[in-house]
């Protein structure tokens, strides 16, 4: 859906990006990560039509953003990292106000705010003042607007920044709903565990470079063949090594800070019933995936990088 | 959810016989026009809304009526102390009102509307109103439509402090009504003018403070001449007000006088709607990205205000009356001989690519051979341009030697009236054509729309000083019979033609017409030298540029075809280090 091919660019003599490659399969939600300054909004922008690439190109459904910026616009949705709500206006008065901007017909409009009001659970808000509204209910509000010329394509920049708990929860409930309608949704992040949750494929950004791209399993593949398993135990055994002895698919064995043992491994899913049952005398209470996938991933991926 | 229109997107009804199915379109269209018609621009709708629940405005109609009410009672009251008739007490405190509400909106109205677009880039709001595609002409005029109504609303607010004036009587509600339309009239090109400088400029402050500074002078200036046309009018038309708002009892009591409606009427008619129109033309160029089309509006501009030139050039020749015509008119023409001029270093400042976005694909054949041979782009810009500064000359020559047979065909002088405009408009058009490809030119190797024009008004004040300085120098009691013959060096100042347009007026002797291929054939030469110049360089930048595209795709194909995951391929091995040509001209970044 989003090809974005070769992309460098510089600001004065400061060379941002590096001939970024990377590919956003349509229908997916598709995670931009990178520490700060490492260049993701300048990727993004380009991709809004709001930047010309200085090398390379970007491709929107097959359309190159600086070819034909009035399509690219009609297909995609984008939410900048700092953006301004009109304040004196109220919610629907705002949404109405884009809906025109759009050129929605004026007899579509209604059902289309209240489709769209309704998605973004704004419809109980719909009067208040825009700048009486917290920081997460703009946020919903700028999706919103985003959603109102249903565009293929969303492109967030930095959806979760600043937001309380909650809110982040709802946003990523709110995006899982847009992937369920068929939406391409792009992310970026500066921070991995809100994204881990959501997200099938990523691109790894540092330093205006791309360390790796592609479906998070494959990377991880790519990475390191072990696995990486949790098992919290009622009696955990003094020598942790003790129950996997004579089990060389077993790498390593330690104790996280919350009691649980933390198994890498290599191999299928034989090998984990098979660790399963070794630590049955011990009283298995929880067996789970190591959570932080993504998180690993980057500090493997970013680590030659810092050194 | 989706109602995007695509009927807009849609090429309009395609030429041929009308069946049913393009009747369907022609009613859709129409319904949709009506829709257009009826939906208040979005703009004008967000802004009014917030503007009515903005404090500060609230207060500042309450504040700024109060002391105008003040002001216009102490002054009245003040005057009706003395022994003054109550008739004039109320023309005096009319004048009064009027003057300060007209002080109030020159200061208050280009400043107000300076803040209405940079206030989106500030807050951050102006790049989703770029996305959401709503085009710079909607943009603008929404932004203009909102300021005006919002000081439509100051003055309304003003409007019964008025009511003081009628105590005293002297005036009828007709001055009234022309003393508003005059405020209107000032009021229009002052917030097309702060929209311009908002569209411009990045930060708020600097743009309330550039419309201040400008605003205020342009203000002083405008108004002290009001006053002095009011002083020259009195006389012949029988005035009894003093001040600026003469004008309203000068419409209100002789409104059917031809002289009045056209000079007090009709000519700010014209002069407040070119310069709004032009005001608005800039804010599209600001709004508009640099690889936008932006100066077809100005082309749209240039062609309204040559026709209201000549009308108005006509209509004076009417005016001037058969005494001295032959030098009146040929003044006259010099005074519209600025027009070209200006569009010749208006449209110097054209990017040598023509613009990627819609007109790059025009619609309908026209658009495209406009779009072709004079859209935008430096080249097709200059060949209108260069059509325009024509048309400007031939219509001014045309107008002058028309009107001066059809209005006095008894005058003697026709002669060396007819020879003055002609010497003029021929010497004229070759520097007005040498300045436009020059400052093209220019614009394109610079790359820089600022350096350029400076530079090109550079080269012909050095054009315009140097023949005068060395004259000066070796000869200066040359000029003392100027009239009859210009010294010598003076032939190749760009002033040339009008020294010779007046002293043919003046002295007779049409035969000197032909002393005008001096500078014709100098600056003809020059001139055209530019113009192939800048034709042979656009087009190598747009070859060049092409090919650096072609071998970037290239390039990206067969690294693509490398390694086709969503991951990025290795650097390309067996292909060419990429190198592309050295790279041109940036016809987007390089915009003034
Ligand atoms: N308009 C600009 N002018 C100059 N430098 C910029 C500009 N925008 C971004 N940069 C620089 O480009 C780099 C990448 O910025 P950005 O794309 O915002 O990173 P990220 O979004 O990943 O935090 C940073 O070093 C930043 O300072
Ligand atoms: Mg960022």
């Amino acid at each position: 859906m989003i090809r974005v091919e070769g992309v460098g660019h510089r600001f004065g003599s400061l060379r941002v990006l590096h001939d970024v490659w990377f590919h956003v399969p349509e229908g997916e939600v598709f995670g931009f990560i990178g520490p700060n300054g490492a260049g993701k909004t300048t990727t993004l922008r380009m991709m809004a039509t709001l930047l010309e690439p200085d090398e390379g190109r970007v491709l929107l459904d097959g359309v190159d953003v600086v070819d034909d910026p009035a399509a690219v616009r009609r297909l995609l949705g984008f939410m900048p990292d700092s953006f301004g709500v009109y304040e004196r206006v109220t919610v629907i008065e705002y949404l109405d106000f884009f809906a025109a901007a759009y050129d929605i017909e004026r007899s579509a409009r209604p059902r289309t705010v209240q489709a769209v009001m309704e998605l973004t659970d704004l419809g109980p808000l719909r009067d208040r003042l825009v700048a009486a509204m917290s920081k997460g209910m703009k946020q919903r509000l700028a999706i919103a607007r985003t959603l109102l010329h249903d565009p293929k394509v969303l492109i967030l920049d930095e959806p979760a920044n600043g937001l309380d708990p909650r809110a982040r929860i709802e946003m990523r409930d709110l995006i899982l709903q847009l992937r369920d309608l068929g939406k391409t949704v792009l992310l970026s992040s500066h921070i991995l565990t809100e994204l881990s949750d959501m997200v099938s494929s990523v691109a790894i950004l540092e330093k205006g470079r791309v360390l790796a791209a592609g479906k998070v399993d494959e990377i991880r593949k790519n990475l390191r063949p072990e696995r990486t398993l949790r098992m919290t135990l009622l009696r955990p055994p003094v020598d942790l090594n003790a129950p996997f002895a004579e089990m060389p698919s077993v790498h390593e064995v330690s104790l996280s800070p919350d009691g649980a043992l933390r198994l890498s491994f290599e191999g299928g899913d034989e090998v984990v019933a098979e660790l399963v049952a070794r630590c049955v005398p011990y009283g298995v209470v929880r067996v789970e995936p190591e959570r932080d996938d993504l998180e690993r991933i980057f500090l493997e991926v970013t680590k030659g990088e810092l050194q | 959810m989706s109602a995007t229109s695509d009927a807009a997107a849609t090429p309009g009804g395609s030429p041929g016989a009308p069946t049913p199915e393009a009747a369907s379109r022609l009613s859709s269209g129409l319904r949709r026009l009506m829709e257009r018609l009826m939906d208040a621009n979005p703009i004008l709708l967000k802004e009014m809304l917030s503007i009515l629940r903005t404090k500060l405005f609230i207060r500042f109609l309450y504040l700024s009526t109060g002391v105008l009410a003040i002001s216009v009672l102490a002054g009245g009251a003040a005057m009706a102390a003395g022994s003054m008739p109550p008739a004039t007490v109320g023309q005096v405190v009319f004048q009064i009102f009027f003057t300060l509400a007209l002080v109030v909106i020159i200061l208050v109205a280009p400043a107000h509307a300076a803040t209405f677009i940079t206030s989106e880039r500030e807050g951050r709001t102006y790049e989703s109103l770029l996305l959401s595609g709503m085009d710079a002409w909607r943009i603008v005029r929404g932004k203009f439509l909102a300021s005006f109504a919002s000081l439509l609303l100051v003055l309304v607010a003003f409007a019964p402090v008025v009511g003081i004036a009628f105590l005293f009587g002297g005036i009828s509600p007709l001055h009234v009504a022309f003393g508003f339309m005059g405020l209107l009239f000032v009021l229009a090109p002052c917030v097309a003018f702060g929209i311009a400088l908002s569209a411009r400029l990045r930060s708020t402050r600097v743009a309330i403070l550039l419309a201040l500074m400008l605003s205020a002078p342009m203000g002083m200036f405008f108004i002290s001449s009001l006053v002095g046309l009011g002083e020259a009018a009195r006389g012949p038309w029988g005035l009894k007000m003093h001040g600026p708002f003469w004008f309203a009892e000068a419409l209100g009591e002789r409104f059917f006088e031809w002289d009045t409606f056209g000079l007090v009427f009709l000519l700010p008619v014209f002069v407040v709607s070119v310069s709004v129109w032009f005001f608005l033309a800039a804010a599209m160029a600001g709004v508009r990205p640099a690889a936008e089309d932006r100066s077809t509006p100005f082309k749209v501009w240039s062609l309204y205000a040559l026709m209201g030139t000549l009308i108005t050039l006509f209509a004076v020749m009417g005016i001037i009356g058969p005494g001295d015509f032959d030098e009146a008119s040929a003044a006259f023409g010099v005074a519209a001989g600025f027009l070209p001029l200006f569009f010749a270093s208006l449209f110097a400042n054209e990017p040598p690519l023509p613009p990627r976005i819609p007109p790059a694909r025009p619609r309908g054949p026209l658009r495209r051979l406009y779009a072709r041979t004079l859209g935008p782009g430096a080249a097709p810009t200059t060949r209108f341009a260069a059509l325009l500064i024509v048309a400007a000359h031939v219509g001014i020559a045309f107008v002058v030697i028309v009107g001066g047979h059809l209005f006095y065909p008894l005058a003697v002088h026709h002669g060396r009236a007819d020879a003055a405009i002609l010497a003029f408009s021929i010497g004229n058009t070759a520097v007005c054509l040498c300045l436009l490809s020059f400052g093209a030119l220019l614009r394109v190797v610079l790359r820089n729309g600022v350096a350029a024009r400076v530079l090109a008004v550079g080269a012909l004040f050095g054009a315009l000083l140097l023949p005068l300085l060395i004259t000066l120098v070796v000869d200066a009691r040359s000029f003392e019979h100027m009239d009859r013959s210009v010294p010598l060096l003076m032939h190749i100042s760009p002033m040339m033609p009008t020294f010779l347009a007046v002293g043919i007026a003046k002295q007779g002797g049409a035969g000197r017409v032909v002393e005008v291929l001096t500078p014709v054939i100098i600056y003809g030469l020059l001139g055209l030298l530019f113009w192939v110049l800048l034709e042979q360089r656009v087009r190598s930048i747009t070859l060049k540029v092409e090919a650096m595209r072609a071998h970037r795709d290239e390039l990206l194909e067969a690294r693509r075809a490398l390694r086709p995951s969503l991951a990025p391929p290795e650097a390309p091995v067996d292909l060419p280090e990429s190198a592309p040509p050295e790279a041109p001209a940036d016809p987007a970044e390089s915009g003034a």
